[in-house]
């Protein structure tokens, strides 16, 4: 029983290239530099929406040193779940009784589902991380910056029914 | 020549011990040596591995450079050292150290497998899984190669592949400790402790001197028992998804006007997460 070459394998050749250094020394975080756990940050997102979603995971991406690329494209779905949350805001609009129920339950819902995206691109820098790192606590705890980037999403969140319903009861 | 006589048989006993493990005894076996022996390239080879073994990174990587100094070429103290300076946490002197020795044996599949292990702790992935197609391209059947693979299927949390390729790793090799360790963890993360414990207690049996993997078979036996459930789901689906499933349910019974069903499974998910977090404590702990 023998398995085929791994995907991606190099042509012959390749290797004067490959045997170049490329790797260059990191820091491991200590303290409150760990990155977070990545299931931690779906409680942020529940209560946080996409602004909090992508706050959280932001900061994380840079305690995991993900590349700027990577980042970016955190941000990118940040930024369509809040697009997101303005069109579920301003297509539902409030409840009969005058109150954001409704938008406040949808709003999460888009905020997790953004934080599945942010999920999978961090999730293999948290594999390298967990498997470098030789702390017997290698992820800090996030109470503080979850709950205010819960905080600061919810917030986020409530402006914009504000701005686009004009009154939010 | 009498002194000579004895050397020999130090070193040879150290190098059997080496074989079977017996680091310590490695150390007391050179310890005898005359100083022109003891610090002879060969001889910093074995105590540096043996270091190794015991975990002493930072005695190993001082016995590697140490012989390095009377053979810069040595292919085995570069490999070592590599080893040693990765625990170390200095990543660029572990690569140094690697691409030294594939400077002198360029196509050496282990040797590759190694700088591929180095660029996985430096996160590059990409790199690493091209050198690993060289590796394994040069040498199909090394068994170093193909637990590199597994790692970096590991990593790219691809853990459908890893579980293919650790299953072909104990179809050559039935007694491969790697990969029964490798299958227990996927099973655990597939929330299958029983099956997962019987892993772990494989790993115990071919080396009762592993205390993590005595450790892992001790928590997932414990994790198998029924009360432990709700713990096996969250390992099986992790905590993000297990809420989005929980809240979805309760959230649209209430929606669909079934108010009791729906508090039915608030008050379910609510015990889960309070067995889990219990569980979480006591493994924890213990």
């Amino acid at each position: 029983m023998r398995s085929e070459p791994p995907p991606g394998a190099p042509a012959p050749g390749e290797l004067d290239e490959l045997l170049r250094p490329t790797v260059k020394q990191r820091e491991e975080p200590s303290g409150s530099k760990r990155p977070w756990q990545l299931s931690s940050q779906f409680y942020v997102a529940f209560f946080g929406g996409a602004v909090g979603a992508t706050i959280i995971a932001l900061l994380n991406a840079t305690r995991l040193g993900l590349p700027a690329q990577k980042r970016w494209m955190i941000a990118a779905i940040g930024v369509a779940g809040i697009i997101a949350t303005a069109l579920v805001i301003a297509g539902v609009g409030l409840d009969d009784d005058g109150t954001t129920g409704t938008i406040r339950i949808l709003g999460r819902v888009v905020g997790v589902v953004a934080w599945g995206g942010m999920y999978l691109i961090q999730r293999s820098a948290d594999r390298v991380y967990a498997y470098r790192s030789s702390a017997d606590e290698p992820y800090a705890p996030m109470w503080g910056p979850g709950i205010a980037a819960a905080l600061v999403g919810a917030a986020a969140q409530l402006g914009l029914a504000g701005v686009l319903l004009g009154e939010v009861g | 020549m009498s002194e000579l006589l004895s050397d020999e048989r130090r070193l040879a006993a150290a190098r059997r011990h080496l074989e079977i493990g017996h680091y310590e005894r490695v150390l007391e076996a050179l310890s005898g040596l005359n100083p022109e022996t003891a610090a002879d390239a060969y001889t910093m080879r074995l105590r540096g591995f043996a270091h190794a073994g015991l975990d002493d990174f930072d005695s190993a990587a001082e016995a590697a450079r140490a012989g390095l100094v009377d053979e810069p070429d040595d292919i085995g103290l570069l490999y070592l050292l590599s080893i040693a300076e990765i625990r170390r946490h200095d990543l660029p002197a572990a690569e140094q150290a690697i691409l030294a020795a594939l400077a002198v044996e360029p196509e050496d599949p282990e040797l590759l497998a190694q700088y591929a292990k180095v660029l996985m702790q430096a996160g590059q992935l990409d790199k690493a899984e091209r050198l690993l197609g060289h590796a394994a391209a040069a040498n199909p059947d090394s068994s170093q190669v193909l637990e590199t693979r597994i790692m970096l299927a590991v990593l790219r949390h691809d853990d459908r592949r890893a579980k293919a390729l650790s299953e072909e790793l104990l179809a050559r090799d039935p007694d491969s400790v790697s990969g029964q360790q490798m299958l227990g963890a996927l099973d655990w993360n597939r929330g299958d402790a029983r099956s997962a414990s019987r892993r772990f207690a494989e790993v115990v049996r071919a080396d009762p001197t592993d205390h993590d993997a005595a450790d892992s078979a001790r928590t997932t036996r414990r994790l198998s028992n029924p009360l432990w459930w709700p713990t096996r789901v969250f390992a099986r689906f992790g905590a993000g998804p297990s809420w989005i499933v929980a809240v979805a349910t309760i959230f649209g019974l209430q929606a669909l006007g079934l108010n009791t069903l729906s508090m039915i499974a608030a008050v379910i998910w609510v015990a889960m997460c309070v067995s889990s977090w219990i569980g979480a404590a006591v493994f924890r702990e213990k």
